[in-house]
């Protein structure tokens, strides 16, 4: 059975709010920061202040006026207005890098240790602050744009350097029978199609621990 | 200074001796904040990981060898029991007749009462433990 991504591709990636602001769709798959620079742009009417204010430099070019400003006041004031930028766009980078909880990449995958027989893979994820020891999991892989649950398991130990193990405790039907083998060989472009989540759907009821 | 230093860092906890392959009993106590019913986790690191697109070394692997709670504490060593427990098995027991061949076609015939028992789960020992595998709270 095949389930549908929370992450497929939209037709319409914009859509337009009651207040007028066209918005970036949420779940639409272009995520990075620069996405969410354009976006904050259509937000603010990038496009009509742009040509507004191309407008008002070509009036100013021909119709300078004769007031000047002094050197000692633009020095300063553009230095504060590249110092504000500068600041701005590093606090928004790192906010967005802060507000985008990504989950940890497969780096690994093993056979489960002896001490658990019956159960089907151990992987390594990266890093992540998601998982808790012992708390229960999913495995899914992403095939196109759809994600497969192919089986649920939990967090056996998060090691000294924070990597993630996870024990997959029970596999779930995917139809695909060397699957399993091609993870615990290590096989690179498997792994690359996996995602674990710190959840598991409500029709699991025993994980298999 | 240098005792803020002392307090920050991790301690190291090992297992100290091997009592069976149910209990445990690791190098700290009371005096290292262990308390009764904590519950521990004990490994060993294993082989390297290597990474199968990069080919770099992802560190090594810690291989579990189960979890316990401490059920005795003294000041500088404590007792570490497994908790790990296998899932709980089904037994079906036929009530009201003996074992007979006779009774078996009798049974066969729907007459007899059989009771579906839940067992309890039975406690798993610790996988090859050795004095030295290191301990972590878990």
């Amino acid at each position: 059975m095949r389930l549908p991504a929370h992450n497929t591709l939209s037709v319409m990636p914009f859509v337009r709010k009651s207040s007028g602001f066209l918005l970036w769709k949420r779940d639409h798959p272009m995520k990075t920061f620069f996405a969410e620079v354009y976006c904050s742009f259509l937000r603010t009417h990038g496009y009509s202040v742009g040509i507004l204010s191309f407008i008002m430099t070509t009036l100013a070019f021909y119709f300078t006026p004769d007031d000047t400003v002094h050197l000692k006041w633009l020095v300063p004031l553009s230095l504060v207005s590249l110092l504000v930028f500068i600041v701005l766009v590093d606090f928004a980078f790192r906010a967005y890098h802060a507000a985008t909880t990504r989950l940890p990449v497969v780096k690994s995958a093993t056979k489960p240790p002896e001490l658990y027989p019956n159960a089907t893979a151990l992987l390594l994820l990266d890093k992540s602050e998601l998982f808790g020891h012992e708390s229960i999991v999913s495995v899914y892989i992403r095939d196109n744009d759809f994600e497969m649950l192919i089986g649920v398991g939990f967090v056996l130990t998060i090691q000294q350097d924070g990597l993630v193990q996870i024990l997959v405790s029970k596999k779930v039907e995917s139809g695909r029978d060397m699957l399993w083998t091609e993870v615990t060989s290590n096989n690179a472009n498997t792994l690359r199609k996996l995602i674990v989540k710190p959840s598991i759907p409500k029709h699991i009821n025993d994980i298999g621990a | 200074m240098a005792n803020e230093q002392i307090q920050t860092k991790p301690v190291e906890i090992k297992v100290a001796k091997v009592v069976d392959d149910y209990t445990l009993v690791i190098n700290k106590g009371s005096e290292n904040s262990i308390t009764i019913g904590q519950r521990l986790l004990v490994y060993a690191v294993g082989d390297e990981i290597i990474d199968p697109d990069t080919k770099e070394s992802l560190g090594k692997l810690e291989v579990v060898k189960g979890t316990g709670k401490i059920t005795h504490l003294q000041t500088q060593i404590a007792t570490l029991s497994s908790d790990m427990k296998s899932p709980p098995g089904r037994s079906v027991r036929r009530v009201g007749g003996g074992s007979s061949l006779a009774w078996d076609a009798f049974a066969t015939f729907g007459r007899a009462t059989e009771i579906e028992e839940q067992l309890p789960p039975e406690p798993i020992p610790f996988d090859s433990p050795k004095v030295g595998d290191l301990v972590k709270k878990i």
